[in-house]
């Protein structure tokens, strides 16, 4: 500080002859405000830059510590007693098979694990901390050793603020209060950019310290937590943290290792070497700084964002795919026992009729075999790693994956199947009836709180499934799931197998148009190929013109739905199909483009190559549906007189009506062949007509 | 040669019974209630094209009859259909609408009777005589019956 005033003293004098002591007083006031920020900001960059220091050089010296393991002995001695107790609670499961999750089949051999391992639990800590710690010191010794604080002052510019180099203020044409009052600010935000850096690594590297030691004696109840559903968050959020805080120096080092060696990249540029006007420095000096800073804070403030997301998702997938395979080892060696224990249980199945825990355990071995058998506890688990995933991918900026959904689904197919299984034993109607409403008092229960479990989607589905899913039901259901696409389309695949029972044709007709926007392109594509199938007759017969466009666009021309939506629509109800063509006429062939001309032209070509039976079997509303249809029924009779065959359609189509008891359709038939009569009459008075 | 459209109403029976009610709504639905109380059989055989053309080919033009004439031909077979017109008379029904002679009448009612009602003939008999039976005069007893040959009678049994 007496430096800088040392060197400013002759431009304050020279001021003050210059411009007057007004101007010499206000120079005084920038200075000590000037002065006052280097002096405060210089003291935060040496305290942080001291403890950065020294934790660079001791990193995990706490975890040495004797207290440690004397806590950790406390800690790991209580967890024991509660395995006793789980112990307890797995006999109690096991025999009366609930609370569902606790019987000896999902929980034991994590019980065995985690009481195995809850001895080494200080000593995985500890590894897994000084592991991730490894990286670290490449950069710290890339960065000149455990003294680095001044490389960022450096890098930032800090000196040259103080040095006025090249500084004149006649080339500058400012005034030297001018000068102060600017460059002296950017100095200012400078040295904090400097400030935030070293403070931000100090303190996250100093609350490090504890969290370790907070992680370290807590482990032995992590691992009670694991063999515990209950408490499995506590496993995840251990892992998760546990990870955060071993890896975070190396990145945070790692983000000034890469910032400062660009900026020493950065030194070659030559924009210009030129004092910058009010700054002092020049364009190349200002651009370093900036970038510099930029990757600065940028940076760290990227590790703080990825790493909290990213070590979560790393520690889970570590934790549960290492303990995963040890727990598949374990049921791999114990196979063979479980297999006995499963025909025990069906041998006291059938001696009591109890189905039991031993039961359920038979008739999943049944249903999956021994080998393939999977855990409720172990699907929920992947159910919540995919949603991690899933939730990482939408951070990343990513669409989320739909692994989370799909494995949702998975799980819900099974709670669903069991659901069908229960239903089918059903004896009596009010028996199945009962089963139902209680299916529906569980969905409406899990839309009503927002429930978005396997269970509560299985409810939703197996009452789709059964044509027993009602507009308000589903309306809740839509409002829950509303983020989760796949489950909808799954819903309404389900929905699609029991004929979308349980609503009226204009309630079909309401959520298909989803004039909310509610529903997922999916569903709604599953809701116009139901309406283009015989299933779906009635609904097609009250859709309009619009509502088969909007089904033709969303099912496309080229994928098989597309296709068959045509097909369906061709044969139903041509007029549709031809005006939507006419409409889209870009979408078709140069042929067709050629030959059609008119609206009329459209619907006759629709029509033209139709079989009595098409004719037959096309929709009433387009027999009734007025003079495009008639028109072009007159035109195909009229072409197919010239050939010969009209009175032999005409004969065959009559028949096929009055046989259906289309007595409307054969009056319109009727109507237009006696148009035709009269438009040959009139044809013929014009030929015979004297001139 | 099948007929085309516009010979439709001269030449088929159902056609020509449409076209001569006009737009009438009321003797429309009549006529169509009339057709859907026959059986299958009828049914079919009026919607074929076998009246249309052998009324044509058959009756029309090898007897040299004109429009009207084949048109009343093809009304007075739906009305046989029907039940509007009990088979026995035909010939007089023929001679009196088409305006023809007796021996042409004849012809016709054979050709009608004989070959183009050859598969619907014992269901139309058989509904004619419940249809009429109550309805007709009490059998003559003479003491010379009308013999085969003479012109009143068609020799139904020995034309099949």
């Amino acid at each position: 500080m007496g430096a800088l005033l040392t060197r400013l003293l002759p431009y304050i004098l020279s001021g003050a002859a210059l411009w007057g002591i007004g101007t010499v007083v206000k120079g005084v006031i920038y200075l000590a405000f000037l002065g006052g920020a280097v002096y405060f900001i210089g003291k935060i960059s040496v305290f942080f830059g001291e403890i950065i220091d020294s934790l660079a050089a001791f990193p995990n010296f706490i975890l040495d510590l004797q207290i440690i393991t004397s806590i950790w002995t406390l800690a790991r001695d209580f967890v024991n007693l509660f395995f006793i107790l789980i112990l307890i609670i797995i006999a109690f499961a096991t025999i009366f098979n609930r609370p569902q999750g606790y019987r000896a089949s999902e929980l034991l051999p994590k019980l065995i694990i985690a009481a195995l391992l809850v001895n080494f639990s200080l000593v995985i800590t500890q590894t897994v901390i000084e592991f991730l710690y490894t990286p670290a010191p490449i950069f710290i010794n890339g960065l000149g050793g455990a003294n680095f604080t001044g490389k960022i002052a450096d890098a930032l510019r800090l000196h040259d603020f103080l040095t006025f180099r090249n500084l004149s203020l006649q080339s500058l044409s400012v005034s030297l209060p001018q000068y102060l009052a600017t460059g002296g600010l950017i100095y200012i935000l400078a040295g904090i950019v400097a400030d935030i850096v070293l403070i931000w690594v100090g303190l996250i590297l100093l609350i490090r310290l504890p969290m370790l030691i907070g992680l370290a004696v807590v482990s032995p109840i992590t691992w009670l937590a694991y063999s515990f559903p209950k408490m499995q968050s506590f496993w995840d959020d251990w892992w998760c943290k546990l990870l955060y805080w071993s890896l975070i120096p190396t990145f945070l080092f790692g983000v000034i290792y890469f910032s400062l060696l660009i900026n020493q990249s950065l030194e070659t540029i030559q924009i210009s070497s030129v004092p910058l006007k009010l700054i002092g420095i020049s364009l190349d000096q200002f651009i370093i700084l900036f970038v510099t800073a930029t990757l600065l804070i940028g940076g760290l403030w990227w590790v703080n964002n990825f790493l909290s997301k990213t070590a979560c998702l790393a520690g889970y997938n570590l934790a549960n795919a290492t303990f995963g395979r040890v727990r598949g080892w374990f049921w791999g060696a114990s196979g063979w026992t479980a297999g006995k224990a499963a025909r025990g249980g069906q041998g006291l199945y059938k001696a009591t009729g109890i189905p039991g825990a031993a039961e359920g355990l038979r008739e999943r071995i049944a249903e999956e075999g021994i080998g393939r058998l999977k855990w409720f506890s172990g699907a929920e688990r992947k159910i919540r790693e995919a949603r991690l995933e899933d939730r990482f991918a939408g951070w990343a900026g990513l669409e989320p994956r739909s692994k989370a959904q799909t494995d949702t689904i998975e799980q819900a197919g099974k709670t669903e199947k069991d659901i069908e299984n229960r239903l089918k034993q059903a004896r009596t109607p009010l028996e199945e009836k009962e089963l139902i409403d209680k299916l529906k008092t569980a969905a409406e229960e899990g839309a009503r709180k927002g429930t978005k479990n396997p269970e509560t989607i299985a409810a939703i589905n197996a009452l789709a499934k059964r044509g027993q899913l009602d507009k308000d039901l589903f309306d809740k259901a839509v409002e829950n799931f509303k983020d989760m696409p796949l489950v909808l389309s799954k819903v309404f695949s389900e929905w699609k197998e029991g004929k979308f029972g349980g609503i009226s044709t204009e309630q079909f007709l309401e959520i298909m148009r989803d004039k909310d926007n509610k529903l997922n392109l999916d569903s709604r594509r599953i809701m116009y190929s139901f309406a283009a199938s015989d299933d779906g007759m009635a609904i097609a017969r009250n859709m309009k013109q619009e509502d088969f466009g909007t089904g033709a666009q969303l099912l496309g021309r080229n994928s098989r739905a597309g296709r068959d939506y045509f097909k369906f629509w061709g044969d139903f109800s041509p007029t549709y199909v031809a005006k939507y063509r006419f409409d889209h006429k870009e979408e078709e062939d140069s042929e067709y483009q050629e030959k059609i001309e008119t609206l009329q032209d459209a619907i006759k070509a629709q029509m033209e190559k139709a079989s009595v039976k098409n004719f037959a079997d096309y929709a009433f509303k387009e027999w009734t549906g007025g003079k495009s249809f008639e028109d072009a029924l007159a035109a195909i009779l009229e072409e197919k007189d010239k050939r010969g065959t009209a009175t032999q359609f005409v004969s065959e189509l009559r028949r096929k009506l009055r046989r259906e008891g289309k007595d409307s359709q054969l009056g319109v038939l009727n109507k237009v062949l006696k148009v035709i009569n009269v438009k040959i009459e009139d044809r013929e008075v014009i030929l015979t007509e004297p001139e | 040669m099948p007929a085309t459209i516009y010979e439709l109403k001269t030449y088929n029976p159902y056609d020509a019974y449409l076209n001569d009610m006009g737009d009438n709504r009321f003797r429309y639905n009549q006529f169509n209630d009339k057709i859907k109380g026959l059986s299958e059989k009828f049914q079919d055989f009026i919607f074929d094209t076998v009246p249309a053309d052998f009324i044509k080919d058959r009756v029309s033009m090898p007897l040299g009859l004109n429009q009207n004439q084949s048109k009343e031909t093809a009304k007075i077979v739906m009305d046989l259909i029907l039940s509007n017109l009990y088979l026995g008379n035909i010939v007089g029904e023929v001679q009196n609408r088409l305006g023809v002679d007796d021996q042409k009448a004849k012809t016709i009612a054979v050709l009608v009777v004989a070959e183009l009602f050859t598969p619907i003939l014992d269901d139309l008999k058989k509904m004619h005589i419940e249809k009429f039976a109550k309805n007709l005069p009490p059998p003559q007893i003479q003491n010379n019956p009308p013999a085969v040959g003479d012109d009143r009678i068609i020799d139904l049994k020995n034309s099949l």
